[in-house]
Formats: structure tokens, C-alpha cells, sequence
């Protein structure tokens, strides 16, 4: 059997998944995004943080407007309770650590099988071929632009190469399998801390 | 003016396939534009899905809206994530609105109409999930300027694609074949 | 060619009515009413159509006030008294229940009586 890495990094994502998303500790979460974040960098994924915070922003204002649990502050007449904040960076981190985790999941560029995977490598050449022609031309006149680029497309058929048929190593494969149960292991380990008595005692002051 | 009824016809893989790079490609220009606000989106990439209403049967439309969202997913990286429910759900919802109101309507529907009516759809489906998801009830004071913004690009935009279904020399081509 | 059509007209003015009516929710966004508790310098709020159960401590012990399906009530007291136990359920804005050997006291807060769901249902 063919085992490829970039599968067992996909696995080992959807196993990692539900220990972000059930995870119960702010805390923890945060770990965990960092740890998600840093996966994704790692494997050379972008990672810029203005729109994160951004949308940790916007996300845990949002929130504020359901009131729930201690009274901190007002925002004029809008009362700011803990819970509501919590509840909404609970939410921002559930969806950046997502992102991030499924940055990291498509790193190895895992491959669609069958006919599906065979149409989006299809799709993906003929975008490459669409930058490189558009580059090329008078965009004064999108529409013209637009339609040239498109009849460009009409004589030729596009080549499929399938340059990407490497078959990864036995070694290759261990190491990637031993990293991603550690990765795993990791990740649960934070769900269970963010799940036990240390994880209230650490937010009760919240409350 | 189209013929596409017949049920035996082969999915065009090529055109498909090159529709769907288009979205692609329409989606890493919109990336590259710079945004006010975060959450604003232009949505260039729903030009193909309107365009393939005249050009694509069913099968191939539905093929079309799915190469979109994968490919987008993929190259983003955002498969596995939340965003990807957003992108699914509101695609779906516009590729379905826009393709039966193509389908009932283009007598007196053109561009315009549908491509607002897809965006409507594909923003209230953002907001709903939104509301679940992300922002709980204040999801009510993002809705207003996210629904203007949604339909004034939706204006811009299928005033664009008519001109471009009004005079493009390929879409003429396609049509006819 | 012609660029619009009559259906496109139609469109546009029926989502551009719908966009506009989504303005209205600014009107209504201090939504529900919400439950106040205050013990001593702290206050607590919550949304009163979200069930839950909250225990307070003061001098005396805990108070416990039950928020269900839009109505709150104190269902257990350390007090002597239970006078709050005693007040029953309360759903109306401005309605309250105090305790005052325990130092508690709940208020119902908001600008209009509690409909069912609030705006959450009203819409879409």
C-alpha cells in the first residue's frame, strides 16, 4: 500500500480537530491556537497577525452585546460582562485555531483521488496558465481583456502532466507519523488539562 | 437561446475546469485588493458562476460550484475550517439561486437581478451561520453594512457581467456551440 | 443588447427594501431584557430567555436564582427568613426580588416586556 504523508498529516488534523473545538479553558485554547499557528508556520503557511486580532476583536465585541455573568465596565450604555467577553475570544480562538489547523492539514498538498482530484489538478494548471497570460495584457479594457484570455484557451489543450507521482519513504513516513502522534497526543493532553480542576481554578476569578 | 437538454451529453471537463481556475483566479485578485474592513468581500469570484449560466448544464454548473469551492479551500487552506462552512453554504445558495432564476426567468431577468439575488442569498446564508457560529445575537449589528456592501458590489458586479454576456466574442461562441 | 431588464429593476428594489429594513434591528439591539443581580459592590447580568441557575454567596450563605423560560425566581435560600424564596417567580421589566439578610438583590431590566425569542425569531 501507497501511504502518502501528506495523508497522514490530513488524519492526523481531523484527529487533532474536536480537541480545539470541544475545548472548555480559554487557556487551553490559546495553547492550542499557538501551537496550531506555529504548525502552520512552520510548514511555511503564512501567518500575519493584524487580521487575527482583528477578528479577535470583532468577534468578542460582537459578543458583548448578549450580556452574561459579572459586570465589568460600560461602553456608554452597553454594560461589558466577563462572560460575553469570554464567550466571544472562546469563539475567535475556536475559529483561528481552525484556520490554522487546516493550514496545516493541506501543507503537504494532499491529492483528491480519482476523477475529482484529476479536474482540480486540471483547475489549478489552467490558473497558473490564466496569471501567466493575464500578466501579459492591456487590462484597460477588462471585458476585451477578460474575453481574449478566455479565447486564448479555445485552440490548445492544455497538457496534463502529472509531474507529482513521488512516492514518499519508508523513513519519510515514520518520521511524519511519529511527529503527528506526538502533535495529536499534544493537543489532547491541552483538552484535558483545559477540561480538569486546574483549568477552573486558573479562571475562577473570572467569574 | 441555449440548448443544453440533452441529458447524454458528456460533462465538458475543459470548460469546467478552465471556468473554475477563472473563479480562482478571480479569488486571489479580490485577496490582493486592499479592504477597509475585514469582513468586506467584493465576491469577483461569482463572475464565472454567472457567466456559466448561459453556458453550462446543470451537471456541469453543480460541478462548477463545487471545483470553486474545493479549489478556493485548498489554496486558502481553509478546507477544514469553519470558513470553509461559510464558503460552502453561501456558495451554494447563490450557485442555486442564481441558476433557477437563470433557469425560470432570463426572459425578463438579467445580470443584475441575478447576481443580486445570489448575493442576497449567499449573505443572509454568511449571517445565519454567523449568528451560530461567530457572533450570537449582535450578529444583528454587523448584518446592515455587511448586506449594503454585499448588494452594492452585487450591482457593480452584474453590471459587469452583462456587458461582458452582451459583447464577449467566447461567450457568443460558447453559447451557439 | 439592452443591460437591464424589468426583472432586474424588481430585484433590485425588493433587496434594496430588505437591506434597508435590516437597519431596523439598530432599534432593537438592546433586545431582551436582562436578570441584574447585585451583591455588595458586584453585579452580575444575564440574558433573561438563556435558562441557567446562579449561586450568589453573601453574609449569610448562598442564594441560588433560577432564570427559565424567560422568568426568574430564587429557588434556594441560607436565609431564615426566605422571604425571596417566597416572592415567587417574576418575568416582567422592572420586577425584583430582594434578600436582604443574604445581601441580594435581582432586578428585571429592559425597555419592553419579554416576547417569545426576542428579535432572533422575528427575523429572517
Amino acid at each position: 500500500m501507497n501511504v502518502k504523508r501528506a495523508d497522514i498529516r490530513l488524519v492526523a488534523g481531523l484527529v487533532m480537530l474536536p480537541a480545539v473545538l470541544l475545548q472548555t479553558s480559554v487557556l487551553f485554547q490559546f495553547v492550542q491556537v499557538c501551537y496550531a499557528v506555529s504548525l502552520a508556520v512552520y510548514f511555511k503557511r503564512r501567518f500575519r497577525l493584524l487580521p487575527n486580532v482583528l477578528l479577535l476583536i470583532t468577534v468578542t465585541l460582537v459578543n458583548v452585546f448578549q450580556p452574561n455573568g459579572l459586570h465589568l465596565f460600560d461602553i456608554g450604555s452597553l454594560p461589558v460582562t466577563a462572560g460575553a467577553l469570554l464567550v466571544g475570544i472562546r469563539k475567535a480562538l475556536t475559529l483561528i485555531g481552525l484556520l490554522y489547523l487546516s493550514q496545516y492539514m493541506v501543507s503537504a498538498k494532499p491529492k483528491f483521488p480519482g476523477a475529482l482530484g484529476r479536474l482540480l489538478s486540471m483547475q489549478f494548471m489552467y490558473v497558473d496558465q490564466i496569471a501567466e497570460r493575464w500578466a501579459s495584457m492591456d487590462k484597460r479594457k477588462p471585458i476585451q481583456a477578460i474575453d481574449t484570455l478566455l479565447l486564448s484557451f479555445e485552440s490548445e489543450n492544455i497538457l496534463m502532466e502529472n509531474h507529482d507521482e513521488s512516492v514518499d519513504t519508508g523513513p519519510i513516513i515514520l518520521k511524519e507519523l511519529r511527529c503527528n502522534i506526538i502533535h495529536c497526543a499534544l493537543f489532547w493532553i491541552l483538552f484535558i488539562l483545559g477540561s480538569s480542576a486546574l483549568a477552573d481554578t486558573l479562571a475562577v476569578y473570572l467569574y | 437561446m441555449t440548448q443544453h437538454s440533452n441529458k447524454h451529453h458528456p460533462i465538458r471537463i475543459d470548460l469546467v475546469a478552465l471556468l473554475a481556475a477563472f473563479t480562482l483566479f478571480l479569488s486571489t485578485i479580490e485577496y490582493l485588493i486592499p479592504k477597509p474592513v475585514p469582513f468586506m468581500r467584493i465576491g469577483l469570484a461569482n463572475l464565472p458562476l454567472m457567466i456559466a449560466l448561459g453556458i453550462l448544464a446543470p451537471k456541469e454548473y453543480a460541478l462548477l460550484a463545487l471545483l470553486k469551492f474545493l479549489g478556493q479551500g485548498l489554496v486558502t487552506g481553509t478546507i477544514f475550517s469553519y470558513v470553509a462552512l461559510f464558503s460552502l453554504g453561501s456558495t451554494t445558495a447563490s450557485a442555486c439561486t442564481m441558476y433557477f432564476l437563470y433557469r425560470i426567468g432570463k426572459r425578463w431577468v438579467g445580470m443584475v437581478g441575478i447576481g443580486i439575488a445570489g448575493a442576497m442569498a449567499s449573505n443572509v446564508v454568511q449571517l445565519a451561520l454567523s449568528r451560530y457560529i461567530l457572533f450570537g445575537p449582535g450578529m444583528w449589528l454587523i448584518a446592515p453594512p455587511f448586506l449594503t456592501v454585499g448588494f452594492v458590489t452585487a450591482v457593480l458586479l452584474g453590471l459587469f457581467a452583462q456587458q461582458f454576456v452582451n459583447r464577449s466574442v467566447w461567450y457568443k461562441s460558447k453559447v451557439a456551440s | 443588447m439592452k443591460v437591464l431588464k424589468i426583472g432586474d429593476f424588481v430585484i433590485a428594489i425588493l433587496s434594496a427594501v430588505l437591506v434597508s429594513l435590516s437597519f431596523l434591528s439598530y432599534g432593537n439591539l438592546s433586545g431582551n431584557p436582562t436578570v441584574h443581580i447585585k451583591s455588595g459592590a458586584n453585579e452580575w447580568i444575564y440574558d433573561i430567555v438563556h435558562d441557567r441557575t446562579v449561586s450568589i454567596s453573601g453574609p449569610v450563605g448562598s442564594t441560588v436564582i433560577e432564570i427559565i423560560d424567560s422568568r426568574v425566581h430564587v429557588s434556594h435560600s441560607d436565609c431564615s427568613n426566605k422571604v425571596c424564596v417566597a416572592a415567587g417567580w417574576k418575568d416582567s421589566v422592572g420586577e425584583w426580588i430582594i434578600c436582604l439578610p443574604n445581601n441580594v438583590f435581582v432586578l428585571i431590566e429592559g425597555d419592553r416586556t419579554p416576547t417569545p425569542g426576542g428579535i432572533d425569531d422575528t427575523a429572517f
